[in-house]
């Protein structure tokens, strides 16, 4: 076996299973983040939520093809999701999340033009 | 004489008379056994027609409830999502308004599951039909409309769909039988070819990708739902009588006018309430895919009851009551209001 076999393609759902769960993990930290401060402004942390809500929406909605590059972009995305699921109890910065919620919403993007 | 010869052939003639009768009364004798035998048979196919259908109408429009987004559901979105937006400063923000729109297209794969269930409906009905009168061309129509919705699923969940010729053809009449004979032939031909589309459509929902691609959109609609309960809590802006209600049930606890005081001055009430909550919504969610789940098992336990039809043997409706039931608790728990 080569080593420079290409890692197995992930299909639609596969990928459409990966922008779903960044979307809840997006809505995990706006929820956490609320209920450690509550009153505090966290429209930065709702504007990726909803980035992230419109980006899977979207690609459920629309024909699903193939593309040779998705692979890598979402091992990215589902390693960026689990990273904010294992750090959900632990963060109570707000600026902290905002910055996790934003890389998460970056590498969705990527996944998404899965979608064309 | 010819009185009497007329009288002779007369008493002949009741002779031959007195003969065939004898005749035609062994030959009953002799096929009454099968006649009764076919009777019964005929009657089983009759009943268990009758039974069949209502046990597969019954399912189909309990799982037909438990599939799309109502009305009232997206309208309840529709203001948690404004709710939400304004809350975070994000008004005409134009992520939200992907989301919803976005909403509105996926619903449209929902309603044709939505629209087979509801040809699985009538097609169920139409047997009935064919077990109390001759109902031959409204079954045909039924199983015609069911035959396109199949594959209007199929295309919509990308899946081929092998359906036979011949369960489109619709049940033959065939006119030289008895009443009862004719209406059992035509009820076994129709649970045949509900049958076989019932089959299709069990392999296609058994897919686990069928399975989140018709029950994410649940997931993430009650999530933005949910959010928005959540900030008016987390706000404190509600009473928490309904929970503390709920919760000091067991004990008919009712709280008092000044509840809602203590239990934001009590960190620790205030977290209780807050996982309750917390419970209540994942509860609702994980409620989506119980009914997809409920769904497919109530098609599956479906079939044994064509092939105990197509057996002649008895049917046995307790599985499929008992799901029917199930999921009728699971819809109960979807219209139950966000705490």
């Amino acid at each position: 076996m080569s080593d420079n076999q290409p890692a197995a393609q992930p299909n639609a759902n596969d990928v459409l299973a990966s922008l779903a769960s960044a979307a809840d993990a997006a809505r995990q930290v706006y929820l956490v983040a609320l209920a450690a401060n509550p009153g505090a402004d966290l429209s930065q942390l709702y504007v990726a939520e909803m980035k992230a809500l419109a980006l899977w929406s979207d690609a459920q909605d629309k024909a699903l093809n193939n593309d040779n590059a998705i692979a890598a972009a979402q091992s990215n995305l589902d390693a960026a999701t689990q990273a904010i699921r294992n750090a959900l109890s632990t963060i109570k910065d707000i600026s902290t999340w905002a910055t996790l919620a934003n890389n998460l919403v970056q590498l969705a993007t990527t996944v998404a033009k899965f979608f064309p | 004489m010819t009185t009497f010869f007329g009288s002779i052939k007369q008493v002949g003639g009741w002779k031959h008379c007195g003969l065939r009768f004898k005749f035609f009364a062994l030959a009953f004798l002799l096929l009454l056994p099968v006649l009764s035998f076919t009777g019964c048979a005929t009657n089983t196919t009759l009943a268990g027609g009758a039974n069949l259908a209502k046990a597969g109408q019954s399912a189909a429009t309990q799982m037909q409830q438990n599939v799309t987004l109502s009305a009232n559901t997206i309208l309840t979105l529709r203001k948690a999502v404004a709710f939400n937006d304004g809350y975070n400063g994000a008004v005409g923000n134009a992520n939200s308004q992907q989301f919803l729109a976005n909403v509105s297209g996926i619903q449209g794969n929902l309603k044709k599951y939505a629209s087979w269930l509801q040809s699985l409906s009538s097609s169920y009905a139409a047997l009935g039909d064919l077990a109390n009168y001759d109902a031959a061309g409204n079954f045909n129509s039924s199983i015609a409309s069911l035959a396109g919705d199949t594959t209007n699923l199929a295309a919509a969940l990308g899946r081929p769909v092998a359906v036979p010729p011949d369960a489109t053809a619709g049940v033959k009449v065939i006119g030289d039988l008895l009443i009862g004979s004719r209406q059992a032939h035509e009820i076994k031909q129709g649970s045949e070819h509900i049958e076989s589309f019932l089959t299709n459509v069990i392999s296609m929902l058994e897919a686990p990708a069928t399975k989140q691609q018709l029950t994410t959109i649940q997931k993430e609609v009650s999530g933005q739902i949910d959010q928005a309960a959540q900030v008016l809590f987390d706000n404190g802006m509600s009473t928490y009588s309904t929970l503390l209600d709920d919760i000091g049930a067991p004990l008919n606890l009712k709280t008092t006018s000044n509840a809602d005081e203590v239990v934001k001055a009590n960190k620790q009430i205030l977290a209780g309430l807050k996982n309750v909550a917390n419970e209540s919504f994942a509860e609702q969610i994980s409620a989506q895919g119980d009914a997809y789940d409920q769904s497919l098992s109530a098609l599956k336990a479906l079939i044994p009851l064509h092939e105990s039809l197509r057996n002649g043997a008895p049917l046995n409706l307790s599985s499929v009551t008992t799901i029917i039931n199930q999921l009728q608790t699971t819809a109960a728990m979807f219209s139950a209001p966000t705490k």
